[in-house]
């Protein structure tokens, strides 16, 4: 946040989620903190692009 | 989505990128905009680059079971909702009868016309006009 404040970008891209945070994907109040972070961010003006992945085994392609 | 929906529920607009048999579809899942039409992508692999190259609109299911519903009523000009249903299985398209309700009420006044039969029963023809 303090780098995001001295540089001002106008896009961060945070590839991937998991790399920025060592807490619970599956913990809503853990996530509901990393979000807040990245919402701060966002509402200090600059866009933040997240790339997160699926679950291994979803969508079609899925190996069983 | 992996993980919470906390991740999904806390962003403003959320893309998926998802493998569709030999295509993968990039599509806008969550939107506070107007939503992308989706787009079909092929990957391609070699020794020395990975490329991603546009393969035109990805129509979806949807489309998919109206242009065979077209095709049934262009062969039988007005059908009930049950015998489309059962034309479609006949050719192979897998669609829930409710879903296909669905389908046909959309295409009402645009590909279709939707008129009533002797007991209320819904029929549907080719709307001349589209």
């Amino acid at each position: 946040m303090e780098k995001v404040e001295q540089v001002k970008p106008t896009l961060v891209v945070i590839d991937s989620l998991i790399r920025v945070h060592r807490l619970k994907e599956d913990d809503a109040v853990a996530m509901s903190l990393v979000v807040g972070r990245l919402r701060k961010i966002a509402n200090s003006g600059t866009t933040v692009l997240t790339i997160h992945h699926h679950k291994k085994g979803e969508g079609p392609l899925a190996r069983s | 989505m992996r993980g919470s929906s906390d991740i999904p529920g806390g962003v403003d607009i959320e893309y998926a990128l998802l493998p569709v048999g030999d295509y993968l579809v990039f599509k806008s899942v969550k939107t506070r905009t107007q939503p992308l039409q989706p787009i079909k992508l092929k990957m391609e692999v070699n020794n020395e680059s990975i490329s991603l190259t546009y393969q035109g609109d990805e129509y979806g299911e949807e489309a998919e079971i109206l242009e065979e519903v077209i095709n049934i009523l262009e062969e039988h000009e007005e059908e009930g909702v049950e015998k489309i249903f059962k034309s479609l299985k006949e050719r192979g398209l897998k669609v829930g009868i409710n879903r296909l309700r669905e389908i046909l009420k959309k295409a009402s006044g645009k590909e279709l016309l939707e008129e009533r039969g002797p007991k209320g029963k819904r029929l549907y023809r080719l709307n001349p006009a589209s």
